[in-house]
């Protein structure tokens, strides 16, 4: 059986890309115990789109459904799968949660609102109850989003965090029950997993280490760039040019195009989507960089190179920017010099590559 | 006098709604429908480089967030005038498709579907039951296999990333055609064959056992038509009885598979986009916010505006109040298979809260055997990607149907850079306030008279709502008039 030291040991031990499917049963098992003392969580939706819970209602490790049957987690307010509506619904919020999920950024009070209430009042009455923990899901709820994005009109905000900077709708200051910060899963939409596991943790009273941004170190220490499944073309210098040969088959890297893969942490690329099935750069996607904390803004214009967007190369230029700057131009240059060999070759009657 | 009734919010669809409905003698006098959140996209986009623009209004949406991107992508194709290759044009209807058919499914199984299960209604169909349920079971581990196909396809579900301006990021490879046709042939025998659904009918109508041999999808929705009907949802929940339909699927020839057009309540007319204006007089946003979406300014926000209730702006066809949706596609392409519509529903173009789900439904069938025939028309490592770039200045038009209704962007360019941005989206026709001329918007309309004998209960105002399948990326909820209020128990 998986007690709690034993879980905080497996999450610090093992790789964050491997610890679901490794331990996917252990987790459920560890869920359905913590589930007989009851925990009671509430989901609520700011400016969402209802992205984040859609991917999760797909999650596989475990299955949400599962998770819901068998652990008895007592989910109390879900505006997408709750039976109850209405007056009904909204007297469900009348409770003291274990766990509060947002889902969406939160405006001024005009525009959100739900049962005639503005979103940011429920917010922030709900999260001062909380016991254990706040968790934000999802790039709006996180960081402000898009919506919060330049032309901010609804002077949206992350629940504590707004772009990098702290403060949101809670405040710098706000601590759960528990004494916890806000506990951070972006993406856009959040990946599953790290919404499954992250709750499961916390649900077994154990908080997963997080960084200085309020994410969880498991998921969110390495850049999507370092186990890309294209790394090895930009070690050697091939990128893309033009979508013309994206496609896996061509052998390039998407850097030219506009991947932001370089300056996003997350583990996506190890990770992948879907039950594992496909990420955005295996099929020729570039990364958009909606795992960053200042997605969008800072990420535009998407299309263009890392080196044309003034703004990405400003905002971390230690741990990000530079590096991945640096070690890029050295593999521009070799791919110019590769360039310049095959031409050569060509031109000696050798075949073009 | 009028007994007022106040659901909000309305669970159990995307995004939030409220409704509040007046009944006088047991039937349903009067509705309001209003948006209350606002995100301001349109104003977020502007001074962005056009390209950035599909894949930021993609995310309005995580239900039909394909479609937003693809429209997105068409508005600026259509400015520069590009003609992405055959391989780019049957990927994308083969996304758009498995889409459609998903968002169908989760529709019967999770949202809409369970206002007619035993949960709600004792009525013996358990299999609808949310989440206990053996089809809803079944459903979500059918539907994660839709969801791998869209993932094979476009890299990732939610929010698909593979539709490019110009064509697609990927190419066809034996590879992924094999691994798509696996999955859609499991989800196909849970489903059943098409041909097997008069079959179903018949035997469930002779009141023989269910033979879950011909397909399970398919005896659930048999089971739920039945009910449907014994209940009277054929009677009710009509509405303005028009219907509009960007058109969608392109064929190689150049025609939509499902055509555009606008039904005008006696026949078919055709769709000219110049016709689509919006209103915002019961609208939050001033009151220049409204007009046509190629010329309109970007709205500007009031929220002190007197008589306003939403924050949805009211679109019309020329004056017209028409829906969009399944149904909407259905009778405009004139497909009704095995006259479904017409025997059980009376009339294959009539609307109602029965007509319009069961359109859903007939709709997912005749999508689920296009993608099977569509598959084989990919060819591995066919070219899907022709040059691209954003044109100087101009307007681009982009108009397709997501699941739920006609999706429009416009985009104008001037400097290679947005200058103004306008999105109409699928339920943005239907779920709206009042137009300028005081006429109810499409879903109020069609809660005019539907029954409701139990204030306490009122099933029937919640399946009408539902029957529309509201993707409300917005909060939205309903006014709610002088008089007595009443909370709903659907549970």
């Amino acid at each position: 059986m998986l007690t709690r030291r034993n879980f905080m040991k497996l999450a610090g031990a093992v790789s964050a890309g491997m610890f679901l499917n490794l331990y996917n049963s252990d987790i459920v098992k560890a869920i359905e115990n913590a589930g007989k003392t009851g925990i009671k969580l509430v989901w609520i939706q700011g400016q969402s789109d209802t992205g984040c819970t859609i991917s999760l209602l797909q999650g596989e490790h475990p299955d949400i459904y599962d998770a819901i049957m068998k652990l008895n987690v007592d989910i109390r307010f879900h505006p997408t799968i709750m039976a109850a509506q209405g007056e009904e619904a909204m007297a469900a919020l009348d409770i003291e949660p274990d766990v509060l999920v947002v889902e969406g950024s939160i405006p001024d009070p005009e525009f959100a609102t739900m049962g005639e209430r503005p979103i940011r009042d429920i917010v922030r009455e709900l999260a001062a109850k909380t016991k254990v923990a706040v968790v934000a899901v999802g790039a709006c709820a996180t960081y402000g989003g898009i919506p919060a994005a330049e032309g901010n009109v609804t002077n949206s905000t992350g629940v504590q965090y707004l772009k990098a900077k702290k403060g949101g709708a809670l405040g710098a200051g706000f601590l759960s029950g528990a004494g916890l910060p806000v506990v951070n899963l972006p993406g856009c939409p959040a990946h599953p997993d790290h919404v499954l596991l992250t709750l499961s943790s916390v649900i077994l009273g154990v908080i997963p280490e997080l960084d200085d941004k309020g994410r969880p170190v498991m998921f969110f220490s390495s850049k999507i760039h370092d186990e890309c499944a294209r790394r090895g073309f930009y070690d050697v210098g091939a990128f893309a040019e033009s979508f013309h040969e994206t496609d896996f088959s061509h052998e390039k890297c998407l850097y030219q195009l506009g991947c932001r893969g370089p300056v996003t942490l997350s583990d996506c690329s190890l990770r992948k989507w879907n039950g594992g099935i496909n990420v955005c750069m295996n099929s020729g996607a570039p990364c958009i960089g909606c795992f960053h904390e200042s997605f969008p803004d800072a990420m535009s214009p998407l299309f263009e190179p890392i080196e044309k967007v003034p703004t990405l190369l400003g905002i971390n230029p230690v741990t990000a920017g530079k590096a991945a700057v640096a070690a890029t131009a050295a593999g521009i240059a070799i791919h110019a010099a590769r360039r310049g060999v095959a031409k050569k070759t060509a031109d000696e009657g050798g075949e073009e590559k | 006098m009028a007994t007022e009734i106040n659901i909000d919010p309305v669970t159990r669809l995307e995004g939030h709604l409220g409704v509040s409905v007046s009944v006088e003698d047991g039937i349903v006098v009067d509705a309001k429908c209003s948006g209350t959140m606002f995100r301001g996209f349109e104003t977020i986009l502007i001074g962005r480089d056009p390209r950035d623009a599909p894949v930021l209004s993609q995310r309005i949406c995580g239900v039909c967030h394909q479609s937003h991107r693809i429209t997105g992508v068409r508005a600026l194709e259509n400015l520069a005038g590009t003609r992405v290759p055959d391989g780019a044009r049957v990927m994308r209807n083969l996304i758009e498709a498995v889409t459609t058919v998903y968002s169908h499914a989760l529709w019967f199984y999770a949202l809409g579907g369970p206002d007619y299960s035993d949960a709600v209604t004792k009525n013996g169909l358990t299999r609808l039951d949310p989440i206990t349920g053996q089809g809803y079971r079944e459903a979500v581990a059918n539907q994660r296999k839709l969801h791998e196909v869209m993932s094979i396809l476009g890299a990732k579900v939610p929010h698909q990333m593979t539709y490019i301006h110009g064509g697609m990021t990927h190419q066809p490879s034996v590879e992924k055609i094999m691994q798509v046709k696996t999955r859609m042939l499991e989800v196909s025998d849970w489903v059943g064959s098409t041909a097997n659904l008069p079959a179903v009918l018949e035997d469930k109508l002779a009141g023989k056992p269910n033979d879950y041999s011909k397909g399970h999808a398919l005896n659930d929705v048999v089971d739920w038509a039945v009910y449907a009907l014994s209940e009277g949802a054929d009677k009710w929940g009509g509405g303005h009885g028009k219907y509009i339909s960007y058109g969608v699927y392109d064929m190689a020839d150049g025609s939509l598979f499902e055509p555009s057009g606008v039904w005008d309540g006696s026949k078919v007319i055709p769709m000219d986009e110049k016709k689509i204006t919006e209103h915002v007089k019961y609208s939050w946003y001033t009151d220049d916010s409204g007009g046509t979406p190629a010329s309109a300014p970007t709205p500007k926000t009031k929220h002190d505006k007197a008589g306003a209730y939403s924050w949805s702006k009211t679109p019309r066809y020329g004056t017209m109040a028409v829906e969009g949706g399944p149904l909407a596609r259905l009778v405009i392409a004139g497909i009704d298979p095995f006259d479904l519509r017409k025997n059980l529903g009376g009339g294959s173009g009539k609307a109602s809260t029965f007509n319009r789900t069961l359109a859903r439904m007939q709709e997912t069938l005749l999508l689920r055997d296009k993608i099977v025939e569509w598959l084989d028309e990919l060819v591995p490592g066919q070219k899907t990607y022709t040059d691209f770039e954003v044109p100087e200045k101009g307007i681009g038009v982009g108009l397709w149907e997501a699941p739920r209704g006609p999706v429009g962007h416009w985009t104008e360019i001037e400097g290679k850079k947005i200058k103004r941005y306008q999105i109409i989206a699928g339920t943005t026709w239907n779920a709206t306030p009042r137009d300028d001329m005081g006429t109810r918007g499409v879903i109020e309309e069609a809660l005019i008279g539907v029954p409701v004998p139990d204030v306490k209960n009122p099933v029937n105002v919640v399946r009408t709502v539902r029957s529309y399948d509201p993707c409300l990326a917005c909060t939205v909820h309903v006014m709610t008039p002088a008089g007595q209020k009443y909370s709903i128990q659907v549970t």
